[in-house]
């Protein structure tokens, strides 16, 4: 047989898939549903959750770049008047 | 619409359409299931109820072939795992053709027909297992499958001719 008459023998070989039955869904498939949508609620973060994560860890972000902006100013200060108050360059005193 | 309304008019055909993609009552149970959880987070945004019908087609459609795919891997897994512990392994052949819908005498020769649908592409199988099984019109598929109906046409035409291409290479083994 070659491709082409094998190919002709396809819709009659399709047409024998017309013969399986439509069956029923197992009974036990529904408390098996329920088990499987609560266990997945219960895997799933709620969305209000992730919002106020979020939400905190920007607010850590803004107040740590605030700190650190105002120590800059303090640490810079510093310096300055580090700078100007020594004035001896001796490491001891003999 | 409750969720357990939708469940009663829909469970067998969810539980029908993975059967005729797994031929397996197991995998075909645990697709239906997974269909029903996004069914479950998906209810509240579906008005009509032709709109929830060709959805739960499609999401049962891919999840079917995720399904599917996500089998093939671990068995590909498994096969490269056997041979490295032992050749011999590598020749077992599992056969897990296990469809209620098929009748005693004509399971040996659906089971040769499903060994081809199975070797045709996704779109290919799912354009005969819609059309073929299910009795759904050219019209009905192209929704489905959000495509044309002359797309589902041609796709059926190519299909028809892999596969008596596919079922003559395995006649010869």
């Amino acid at each position: 047989m070659n491709d082409k008459e094998s190919i002709k023998l396809v819709p009659s070989t399709l047409n024998i898939l017309s013969k399986i039955k439509p069956v029923e869904a197992p009974a036990s498939l529904y408390v098996n549903v329920i088990q499987k949508i609560e266990e997945v609620n219960t895997k799933t973060v709620p969305m209000l959750w992730i919002k106020a994560m979020a939400a905190t860890v920007l607010l850590l972000l803004v107040a740590d770049a605030a700190v650190i902006s105002m120590n800059d100013n303090i640490d810079a200060e510093s310096t300055t008047i580090g700078l100007i108050e020594i004035e001896n360059y001796q490491l001891y005193y003999e | 619409m409750s969720f357990l309304k939708v469940y009663n008019e829909h469970k067998d055909l969810i539980y029908n359409l993975a059967l005729q993609y797994t031929q397996n009552t197991a995998d075909a149970e645990e697709i239906t299931q997974d269909v029903f959880v996004k069914v479950h987070q998906k209810i509240h945004t579906f008005g009509e109820r032709s709109e929830l019908k060709t959805w739960i087609y499609r999401i049962t459609i891919n999840q079917s072939l995720d399904f599917l795919r996500s089998k093939k891997r671990a068995k590909r897994s498994f096969f490269f795992e056997a041979v490295r512990l032992d050749d011999s392994l590598s020749n077992v052949t599992v056969s897990d053709y296990n469809h209620p819908g098929v009748l005693l005498e004509d399971k040996e020769g659906m089971a040769a027909i499903f060994r081809g649908i199975n070797k045709l592409s996704a779109k290919q199988k799912t354009a005969i297992i819609l059309l073929k099984i299910e009795q759904k019109t050219q019209a009905e598929t192209a929704v489905i499958m959000n495509t044309s109906v002359k797309a589902i046409e041609s796709l059926y035409q190519r299909a028809k001719n892999n596969l008596g291409i596919i079922l003559k290479m395995n006649e010869g083994k």
